[in-house]
């Protein structure tokens, strides 16, 4: 190997390409200050602490904001090691907003275990789960996304912990377990990947059609397996309702939204490269990978909302209703198209809201009945609280996807996407995802009117020594999140709009 | 071999060969130097500790794990220093660079070994690394007498 | 030179063996076990495959995370059952399996 004297120049041109990463920058600083304000602030550590992640969070939105103003279009940095496009700066913002909510409702929920001396190992966490979710769509190169996956998915492990009692520590080994397995099998699939392609960089799987495709296609399967696994669709998803069930409702606002977004949107480069360089699945003739995404999505909406329907805990059935949003998200995915990614973009802000605000609803009903998570706890609670009854009702609705909320738009436009799709190539399978995604709509229908119901229709249950009242400002923030939810129903096209206007590699 | 030339297998099993060799010559040369007075104390199996009982299949204190999960973190993260080492003093590169090479190929593994001592350092902090005694919790005595009368007893006595 | 199918099956015996564990087994720690397998199955064929494209280095360099990766991902692993086999008084997959539908 001959040594050139300018070996140095490609360290120092890396160091260039830092300017792409400073949201990311900056969440790595709010990390280590966090990690120092836990060691050593002993007085008000609480009160510290948050203010330290709430604000490293803040300024993590702003550069991310001007990252999103500055950026024209798709760009390879890191040696090609990353890349970055508008639509992955937006979901940064998505993700960035949601761990807000979930770190206000750490705060908030003082009353729910997690004690004092584990308050900064927990929002260390949840900054560390925010730098793994909006780095993974960048990746482009096999290590890094390998890499990338595992911190996500160990950050998730211990989130799911945290709260340190049975059930917690149930919902982390299912979660961890069938994680470490899912990856391990990922890596499996990466190394044939490399070993047929001769490349670690994604980008050359587009090339993969001239070569001996057997192994390939086995390889590619592997590793859509493990990002299945991340989204959690139907036949992957076994580990999600405990580990929802068990882990703390501030974290989920998290671990459900930031994950699941950021494995779709790096499943939507991928696919879109599987696309390019026309990799069939030599291996099962009759698949395309629009076949296989398309069976998983109508599997997943079908039974996880079906599964939902029997749910009696209120974390279980939101688990399973936010498997059941994956599998529409994933029908985003069936597109690739620009309108496609626009619209997945859409609902994936439309439920980001719509979680925090269910979960918020979890907290408030816990704090109420003093841990109780049954969802027959929401008895009668419209007659005491009207307000929040109409709240309730209002993010129900637009769970479902029914006017005049933001979920109904989040829907429609994803399946007029899915139905354009359809009208341009006329393949079978986007019918039957459009057919499937109207029926499970219906089905949800049942088990999210539920709660309304029991608020409305149930007496209060009086006699429950345990009932603490709520007060108005507890559900101001539930108050907002409606707010925009309505506010993306009636001016959709604002959001829309931005969307339209991020410029696609497509 | 028809080359004389060795195949990759063949190293593999001159690496076999050697090994035993490696160790059969060791102990070998160890029985025929040594002096051998065996005493009862002298065949125990740890001569200056306790005698085991039973299988050591019985459960260990938690403690134990706990020291062993961090121990293997640390340990497992220096398999990076060994790529670095062989990178970092490359005469070749250092005099090609001006001896900037040395540095940026320091200040990263510095950067690399700094985060792990916080690791460390945060164990410490929380108290992880401390080897906590079980409390000596006596028996718990509930004498009829009230506590009273002794004191007034000892005062008398003063 | 080894021929690459000597490996390849060689890992895909490793892979498979790991994979039964994993599904067979009940035990947390043996499954654990078996993801191990699957790990260093997945890195010996990196390091085979490394042969087609040397002076890059990327497969050895993929294999070096690759441990780091499962020892931090054991450790985290052997925390969590610590815990649960004191809340559980077991490790056996089948017991700690109490929130269901």
């Amino acid at each position: 190997m001959e040594i050139q004297s300018n070996i140095l120049d490609p360290i120092f041109s890396l160091s260039q390409d830092l300017n792409y990463f400073r949201p990311e920058l900056v969440l790595l600083i709010c990390l280590f200050v966090c990690f120092f304000a836990d060691l050593l602030i002993k007085k008000n550590k609480g009160l510290w602490l948050s203010s330290l992640a709430i604000s490293g969070v803040l300024a993590y939105l702003w550069f991310s904001y001007t990252q999103f103003i500055g950026l024209e279009e798709e760009v390879y940095f890191m040696s090609d090691l990353m890349r970055l496009e508008r639509s992955i700066v937006f979901v940064k913002l998505i993700f960035g907003v949601t761990t807000l909510g979930a770190i206000i409702l750490a705060i908030k929920t003082k009353w729910i275990q997690i004690p004092l001396s584990h308050t900064g190992e927990y929002y260390f966490m949840l900054i560390a789960l925010l730098l793994g979710s909006v780095l993974l769509p960048m990746a482009n190169n096999w290590l890094v996304f390998f890499l990338l996956m595992e911190f996500l998915s160990i950050t998730g492990y211990i989130i799911t912990s945290f709260n340190r009692d049975k059930s917690s520590y149930e919902g982390a080994i299912k979660y961890l377990l069938f994680g470490a397995a899912a990856s391990a099998i990922m890596l499996y699939g990466i190394s044939l990947i490399y070993g047929m392609t001769g490349s670690m960089s994604i980008g050359d799987l587009a090339n993969g059609m001239e070569l001996d495709s057997g192994l390939l296609s086995l390889g590619l399967l592997f590793v859509l397996l493990g990002i299945f696994f991340k989204i959690a669709l139907f036949p992957m998803h076994v580990w999600l309702p405990s580990a929802y069930q068990g882990a703390p409702s501030s974290g989920i606002v998290l671990l459900s939204v930031a994950p699941k977004v950021a494995a779709l949107l790096f499943l939507w480069h991928l696919t879109s490269i599987i696309e390019l360089g026309k990799i069939g699945f030599d291996l099962l003739p009759m698949f395309q990978w629009q076949q296989m995404i398309g069976i998983l999505a109508i599997i997943t909406m079908l039974g996880a909302n079906a599964a939902a329907l029997w749910q009696t805990n209120v974390k279980r059935l939101l688990a399973w209703s936010s498997v059941g949003h994956g599998g529409f998200m994933l029908a985003g995915v069936l597109t690739l198209s620009a309108f496609g990614q626009s619209t997945l973009l859409f609902y994936a802000s439309v439920y980001a809201l719509m979680n925090m605000g269910a979960f918020l609803l979890v907290l408030l009903i816990k704090k109420r009945t003093q841990n109780e998570e049954d969802i027959n706890a929401f008895r009668g609670l419209a007659s005491l609280h009207p307000f929040l009854g109409v709240l309730v009702t209002l993010l129900m609705l637009s769970f479902i996807g029914l006017p005049p909320t933001g979920g109904f738009m989040a829907k429609f436009l994803l399946f007029s996407a899915i139905w354009d799709t359809y009208q341009q190539s006329g393949e079978p399978i986007y019918i039957w995802v459009f057919a499937a995604g109207l029926f499970s709509s219906v089905i949800s229908l049942f088990y999210y009117m539920k709660i309304p119901y029991l608020m409305y229709f149930k007496p209060l249950n009086s006699k429950d020594p345990k009932l603490v009242s709520l007060k108005s400002l507890d559900y101001l923030m539930m108050f907002l999140i409606v707010v925009a939810l309505m506010v993306l129903f009636f001016k959709a096209n604002w959001l829309m709009n931005i969307l339209n206007s991020l410029n696609f590699a497509l | 071999m028809i080359h004389g030339e060795v195949s990759e297998f063949g190293i593999i099993l001159l690496f076999l060969i050697g090994g035993i060799f490696f160790v059969a010559f060791g102990l070998l040369t160890a029985r025929l130097i040594r002096p051998k007075r065996p005493n009862i104390e002298k065949l125990t199996t740890y001569e200056s500790g306790e005698d085991p009982l039973g299988t050591a299949w019985s459960q260990f204190n938690t403690r134990f794990y706990i020291i062993a999960l961090v121990f293997i973190l640390f340990e497992v993260e220096l398999v990076f220093l060994f790529p670095w080492a062989t990178v970092y003093a490359d005469q070749e590169l250092m005099e090609l660079t001006g001896g900037k090479w040395g540095m940026i190929a320091l200040v990263e593994m510095v950067a690399f070994v700094i985060i792990l001592a916080l690791g460390l350092v945060y164990l410490w902090v929380k108290g992880f690394l401390n080897w906590e005694r079980p409390m000596p919790t006596g028996k718990q005595y509930y004498s009829p007498i009230p506590k009273i009368a002794y004191s007034k007893f000892i005062k008398r006595r003063k | 030179m080894i021929p690459f199918a000597h490996i390849l099956i060689l890992s895909a015996v490793l892979f498979a063996i790991g994979l039964a564990l994993v599904v067979v087994r009940k035990n947390a720690i043996i499954v654990l076990m078996g993801i191990e397998l699957m790990l260093n199955a997945g890195n010996l064929n990196l390091v085979a495959f490394n042969q087609k494209n040397p002076e890059l280095l990327e497969g050895h360099l993929f294999a070096l995370v690759v441990m780091m990766i499962a020892a931090i991902e054991a450790a985290v692993a052997l925390a969590i059952i610590l815990k649960v086999y004191k809340l559980f008084q077991s490790v056996n997959l089948d017991e700690i399996n109490e929130m269901k539908g």
